[in-house]
């Protein structure tokens, strides 16, 4: 890996790539990135952030099965081994399952791990309702539930695999890492939830881009789909001097500030 | 427990483990099936990752040794195809003179064998998914072995397509034509460029057996559960510091060799066939795919 410190910009951009519905707006962001032949660097905080959402992820779906696991055993085999393997699942277990699982969503705070609890519910019907035709409406548990924990790891071989594809897609390079924890943003983590914004993600970034305009003297533009995080700009760049920008417009504003260098 | 042994048994067939030490005598079938060079290697590969391990003990690494060698020998004796497959492979070996039928034998049987790792590593993701239900375990360690499973079947993949590229376009084609010298450097290239990322790969395979063996290890009373699988793997029976170590390592290499390939070979990383119902809620957290129509289709 190299050790260099983005040495051929002096802007650096970054992009919040956690907003799926404004998945346009990422489009365009990377078509005017290539249009304009910029050089991308990943922060490191990114790809950490981006490494432990998948884990994150995958880990609230994990235990939502494990949970179901332990539910359906107790429910159709006493927790008996022997008699779990031949238990069976029919149409009169699925509200059983779905109430299971709104009492996972409810007992989740975090919003990740609830929406993939919700992600692992709608596989739990879908696969039922799959299986059911096979089995002629009595659904092995075991193979059941097998279907559902395999579906579950094939989303994190996808979500790495993804992860791959788009830092070679926006040419990204590794770069040196930068600690979020060397920048103290307490008090604008306050001023910023004040306003309602309180992404941790996000705040980690805002700090490896303050780290890197006091440290490395760039001028950083942090380039967002986030509604809430562009309200905040102004006062994040009178804060902080980082610039938070529109991803539709966050390469003019890059092209801009250099011509004017 | 076969499954897993089955998986690594497929994976290594190509790869040379090289041990000092040598556990028991060869038996005589064996040798004269000419499999002894491949049995030596897989023994080495065992009793290195036993060696690395520290183990509970109640057991004694030279018998676990000779159980694991026991296993891959029933799987030898059994399975017809895995012996023919390995003959196939030791006897048509790039080494020079090489004619075009051993260059067209060595790349059937490439694709033959990725074939069966491809259907090794189903099983084992199988068995992988039922294990990490009846865990405590965090789940993201079982994530992280079916994601080394995945690699270990792209890299086989990669070697069957990147051997056939190399040899139509080294060996296969102008084979008549191609002086000595041209052949011998074909040969010295080819394996220039598959032996850094077999190099790595080694050392994915080897954590991966390493992590599945301490955590089934730790979990079970004496060998005979141990070979029977425990019922239950809980996190609280394994040595934490060790265990940590090893997840993280294992992590770690595996991030570096999938970099790795995908350097090389890209298109193995496509969009994998995804359940199609779910696939517009997941999106949003971590299948993020900027630019391009979305491939995910069931």
């Amino acid at each position: 890996m190299s050790v260099r410190v983005y040495p051929d910009v002096s802007i650096l951009l970054t992009l919040d790539f956690e907003q799926e519905p404004l998945l346009r707006k990422c489009m365009i962001f990377k078509e005017s990135i290539q249009r304009s032949n910029i050089t991308c660097y990943m922060l490191s905080s990114v790809k950490r952030i981006r490494n432990e959402i998948a884990k994150e992820v995958v880990e609230a779906g994990g235990n939502a099965l494990r949970g179901l696991w332990h539910h359906l055993s107790m429910f159709k085999g006493a927790g008996i081994p022997n008699v779990l393997e031949k238990a069976v699942i029919t149409e009169t277990d699925l509200p059983s399952i779905q109430s299971f699982f709104r009492k996972k969503m409810q007992a989740q705070e975090r919003e990740l791990s609830k929406s993939q609890i919700q992600v692992v519910e709608v596989w739990a019907i879908d696969t039922f309702r799959e299986m059911e035709t096979a089995y002629k409406g009595q659904v092995p548990l075991m193979e059941y539930l097998k279907c559902l924990a395999l579906f579950h790891n094939e989303y994190y071989v996808e979500a790495k695999n993804a992860l791959l594809r788009t830092e070679s897609e926006l040419g990204l390079q590794d770069e040196e890492p930068i600690d979020p924890g060397l920048i103290d943003i307490s008090s604008l983590e306050n001023d910023l939830s004040n306003m309602g914004f309180n992404d941790a993600e996000d705040l980690s970034h805002i700090a490896c881009l303050i780290w890197l305009k006091q440290n490395r003297n760039y001028m950083p533009i942090f380039a967002t789909v986030d509604r809430k995080l562009y309200e905040c700009k102004d006062m994040i760049y009178n804060r902080t001097g980082v610039i938070v920008d529109d991803a539709l417009y966050a390469v003019q504003t890059y092209r801009s500030l250099t011509q004017k260098k | 427990m076969s499954t897993i042994l089955e998986h690594s048994a497929n994976a290594s067939i190509t790869i040379e483990y090289k041990g000092k030490i040598k556990y028991g005598r060869i038996p005589q079938w064996i040798k004269e099936k000419q499999l002894e060079s491949y049995y030596n290697s897989m023994s080495t590969f065992y009793s290195e990752c036993l060696d690395e391990l520290m183990l509970p003990k109640r057991f004694d690494k030279k018998e676990l040794h000779e159980t694991l060698m026991h296993i891959l020998r029933s799987l030898m004796n059994t399975d017809n195809e895995f012996t023919k497959l390995i003959i196939r492979l030791v006897s048509n070996y790039p080494r020079f003179p090489m004619d075009t039928k051993s260059a067209s034998e060595w790349i059937l049987s490439l694709k033959a064998l990725n074939t069966r790792v491809a259907q090794a590593g189903f099983k084992l993701n199988e068995k992988i998914a039922l294990d990490s239900l009846r865990s405590d375990i965090p789940y993201v360690v079982f994530s992280n072995l079916c994601l080394g499973n995945y690699t270990i079947s792209y890299f086989h993949e990669y070697k069957a397509k990147a051997t056939e590229q190399h040899f139509r376009r080294n060996l296969l084609l102008a084979a008549g034509r191609m002086n000595i010298p041209r052949k011998k450097n074909a040969i010295r290239n080819y394996f220039q460029m598959i032996e850094p990322i077999e190099t790595m790969f080694k050392d994915v395979i080897k954590n991966q057996f390493k992590l599945w063996l301490l955590m089934t290890l730790y979990n079970s009373k004496d060998i005979k559960e141990f070979l029977k699988g425990p019922r239950f793997l809980s996190i609280n029976k394994i040595d934490r510091e060790h265990f940590t170590k090893l997840t993280l390592k294992h992590e770690e290499v595996l991030e570096e060799f999938r970099r790795q390939l995908f350097q090389v070979e890209p298109t193995l990383f496509n969009p994998i066939q995804i359940h199609k119902p779910t696939q517009t809620m997941w999106k949003d957290m971590v299948l993020i795919r900027i630019g391009g129509e979305s491939k995910i289709e069931r």
